[in-house]
């Protein structure tokens, strides 16, 4: 018995040496960086919770939210500078990572995210977005009692409504693509009009900054993916406007060929679709033909688009977003071995063969038969 | 002690007993004179003990003998027939005769005769049979025991009447003797366990038990442990149902809680409910239970590692809404969460001792008056208050109280070791438990094991209650 109360002491020796209240910790939600004035300098700005408080009444028009800034040379020394104006700061709850463009430009990309990653609180399923304007006025723009970091966490969620966002980048993501191929698009966040905004992307090869994309090029490389989830279609026919949507993904394949050190990639997706809005008068979406001629014209502007892009992508930017490496990286894995190095000359002079087929399974509860 | 021998004459008898209880001024001497044979018989019991009505008609019986002519009969024979329905033994020593007058026999000595005889006109002081107040179900038999062992043992023969049910009794005690009831089937029960019982009861005869509560703690395997080893019940169906399955039921004149032996945990959490409603339904309520045991042990516990040393694996409005909560809390969550679940044991507490309407008002007092001021007052978060809340719910779902009342134990262990190491402490504290109940044995057949070993019941039981099959005779 004098044993088990022995026992039973030892955890009391180590005290509660882990111990931290929640209420005496910083919540980070969202981090920004961005240049600093100071010459070499980075600059974090962290976006930190603030408890609501007990009485709301009485504090409604509050923020929700405090942003610290501070410039450092290192990142994890900037953290640790913050210290000095707030509580400890615990990163578990990070949801976005937004980098300044000037910053992309300066310093590589895998040195930014580096401490995120090493870190194993922040959390590899933190998104990164990329912001034209200075991140810190980005993470102070929003709309009364809303938290800027949850605006944006929130709205890339519309994935799968829309197709001019791009499949969220999880820090994880970018850390892998950075360690293999080293080309990706990253999610722009801009303001526009007051308000935040998911607006345009930019094309990070070897962990720089090589480009700027539109609204327009999201959507088509998205197409050329394959990785649209939903959105609109949106083409003429009859001269009358109309819009397609995007209903379900029925098949996505991609066959990459080699002929020497030319490569042939032919993409074919396969989508459903539902006819809905459709402006010209005599619509008959009864009959077959009607549909299928919508569908035609609906697939001619998707390879419009996309033909575009890979334009865009092979003579501008020279380099594979896409992600089409891991195909060949599979299917030719001996040939990826040796010139993986020449991956954006390759893909640069490769032909690109791209089908859709799409199929108007729906027109929604109105039709007419005229 | 030397015996002596009974007078013949009765008025020395009387004497003679009237000396031997001096002290005893509840001890009644009645005379009755019997015409036929002009002879007298002198009744002796204590007052509080006498049938009355039923004494009445043997001394109606007695005073209207008349000898018949053609037949005539010996006094003898005339006092034994009037007296066979309750005739239990004839003595003929006054140590004898000292000793059965406090066991609530009658005496009866006739003039002239030097042996007495013991008549069972005892009238036994017992509460009627009443719903269990312990273990209520919502469908099923509302019949529980009472004091009498008598009547227990009655109750069960009445709803089993198959001749290998064993009723084995033996008396107990040395101050009061009891009797105590060993109740088995047999061919059910291993030759083993009856052994073993048998054992461990012969240890603690000498034992004076006012519950068969004295007797578990003296014959189950080991003290150290905060669970109980050997299952009670103030249900029938209960008991009876255990004996199906070989196990041994132990009683004790006096006390309303049968002890079933062996016992496993999975038991203590099944309720008679179970098998009375559906399958589904019963199933349902089965994993509920396993649940609730889990949160009232861990729920406090998790919610001091979640919010003083693990918060990042809060989802992040949850994280903020308890900071929110947690602002103007001047204690540490585990000091926040001993001062409720404290208080709140205590309100139980109280409210178990006090009379029943005062009760109800304890009740109020706690939960509305303590637990909403303590929170305007920023003396406890409003979080803490419905997690203990939840976990003092949950507590209550346990079917066997005493089982319960291990489980409200362990929470205050879990909360400690929460408050020391995080959720490493509470996944430990988890571990030590499961060890502990894994070594555990009851009657040697070990507590934890997920299934009823000895009925043909499979693990299946444990967890869920699935569908009754049609059965054979359980005996064979």
């Amino acid at each position: 018995m004098k044993r088990l109360w022995m026992l039973l002491l030892i955890p009391l020796l180590s005290g509660c040496w882990d111990s931290e209240n929640i209420e005496e910790l910083s919540l980070v939600v969202g981090v920004g960086i961005d240049l600093s004035k100071n010459k070499n300098e980075i600059m974090l700005t962290q976006q930190i919770l603030v408890p609501p408080g007990y009485s709301l009444q009485e504090n409604q028009a509050k923020l929700k939210y405090k942003n610290v800034t501070v410039s450092a040379k290192t990142l994890h020394e900037a953290i640790r500078d913050s210290l000095l104006l707030t509580n400890t700061v615990l990163t578990n709850h990070q949801r976005i990572l937004l980098i300044n463009e000037e910053v992309l430009r300066k310093i590589p990309m895998e040195a930014i995210i580096n401490q995120s990653i090493r870190d194993n609180n922040t959390r590899r399923s933190c998104f990164v977005f990329l912001t034209k304007r200075p991140t810190k006025d980005i993470l102070e723009r929003a709309d009364d009692g809303e938290i800027p970091s949850n605006v944006i966490y929130e709205l890339k969620d519309n994935v799968k409504r829309t197709n001019k966002i791009l499949p969220p980048l999880t820090l994880g993501q970018a850390s892998s693509s950075l360690q293999s191929d080293g080309s990706f698009a990253i999610q722009a966040v801009e303001i526009k009009g007051g308000k935040l905004i998911l607006q345009g992307a930019g094309v990070i090869n070897n962990s720089k900054l090589v480009g700027l994309m539109n609204n327009k090029d999201i959507e088509s490389l998205n197409w050329l993916n394959g990785s649209v989830k939903g959105g609109i279609i949106e083409t003429t026919h009859h001269g009358t406007p109309f819009s397609v949507e995007v209903d379900k993904r029925k098949r996505r394949k991609i066959v990459t060929e080699l002929h020497g050190n030319h490569l042939t990639i032919d993409i074919s997706v396969g989508y459903t679709a539902r006819l809905s809005e459709d402006w010209y008068g005599k619509e008959n979406s009864y009959k077959e033909s009607y549909l299928k001629e919508a569908e035609r014209d609906a697939e001619d502007k998707v390879k419009q688009d996309v033909e575009k892009i890979v334009g865009k992508l092979q003579h501008q930017y020279k380099t594979g977003v896409a992600g089409l490496f891991r195909y060949v990286q599979n299917q030719h894995p001996k040939f990826w071995e040796e010139d993986k190095e020449k991956w954006d000359e390759i893909f640069s002079d490769a032909d690109i063969n791209y089908h859709i087929d799409l199929e108007i399974i729906d027109f929604g509860s109105k039709g007419g038969i005229k | 002690m030397e015996s002596t021998f009974l007078h013949m004459n009765l008025d020395q008898s009387q004497e003679r007993l009237k000396s031997i209880l001096d002290m005893q001024d509840d001890v009644v001497f009645k005379e009755v004179y019997i015409p036929g044979y002009d002879r007298s018989g002198l009744f002796v019991f204590v007052n509080g003990t006498m049938d009355y009505p039923a004494f009445n008609e043997i001394v109606l019986d007695l005073s209207a003998a008349q000898v018949k002519t053609g037949h005539p009969i010996s006094i003898e024979q005339l006092v034994n027939s009037k007296i066979c329905s309750v005739k239990e033994e004839e003595i003929n020593t006054y140590e004898k005769a000292n000793e059965q007058i406090f066991d609530g026999k009658t005496l009866l000595f006739i003039d002239g005769m030097s042996t007495g005889y013991v008549l069972n006109l005892e009238r036994e002081k017992t509460r009627n049979f009443a719903e269990p107040t312990t273990e209520r179900v919502v469908r099923g038999p509302k019949m529980g025991f009472i004091e009498s062992l008598k009547e227990n043992i009655g109750l069960i023969r009445q709803y089993s009447s198959h001749p290998k049910l064993i009723v084995k009794q033996q008396k107990v005690g040395t101050l009061e003797k009891r009797e105590l009831a060993l109740i088995y089937y047999e061919g059910k029960a291993s030759e083993r366990l009856i052994k073993e019982v048998n054992e461990r009861i012969d240890g603690v005869k000498e034992t004076d038990f006012q519950d068969t509560g004295m007797l578990e703690e003296l014959i189950e395997d080991t003290s150290f442990s905060p669970f109980p080893q050997i299952q009670n019940t103030e249900r029938p169906d209960k008991v009876l149902s255990a004996l199906q399955e070989g196990r041994v039921v132990i009683m004790i004149e006096g006390s309303p809680f049968a002890l079933m032996a062996p016992t496993t945990m999975t038991m203590l959490l099944q309720s008679p409910d179970d098998y009375y409603e559906r399958w589904v339904a019963g199933s349902f309520l089965r994993i509920l239970r396993y649940f609730s045991l889990f949160v009232t042990v861990f729920l406090s516990g998790i919610y001091i590692s979640l919010v003083s040393f693990n918060p990042g694996l809060l989802p992040t409005e949850l994280a903020m809404t308890i900071a929110g909560t947690r602002e103007n809390v001047p204690f540490p969550p585990f000091v926040e969460a001993i001062i409720m679940e404290l208080t709140i044991e205590l309100l139980r507490e109280a409210g178990i001792r006090l009379p029943a309407p005062i009760g109800q008002t304890v009740g109020l007092v706690g939960g509305v008056i303590i637990g909403q001021a303590a929170v305007q007052a920023n003396i406890v978060s409003s979080l803490m208050v419905i997690i203990v809340a939840i976990t003092t719910i949950t507590s209550f779902t346990v079917p066997q109280y005493s089982f319960g009342l291990a489980f409200r134990a362990l929470r205050f262990g879990a909360m400690i070791f929460s408050a020391v190491l995080g959720l490493y402490g509470t996944t430990l504290f988890f571990i030590l438990v499961i060890n502990h109940l894994s070594k555990l044995t009851s009657f040697q057949e070990p507590y934890f094991q997920p299934m009823d070993f000895i009925g043909g019941k499979t693990w299946k039981d444990a967890f869920i209650r699935l569908p009754k099959r049609k059965k054979g005779g359980r005996l064979s």
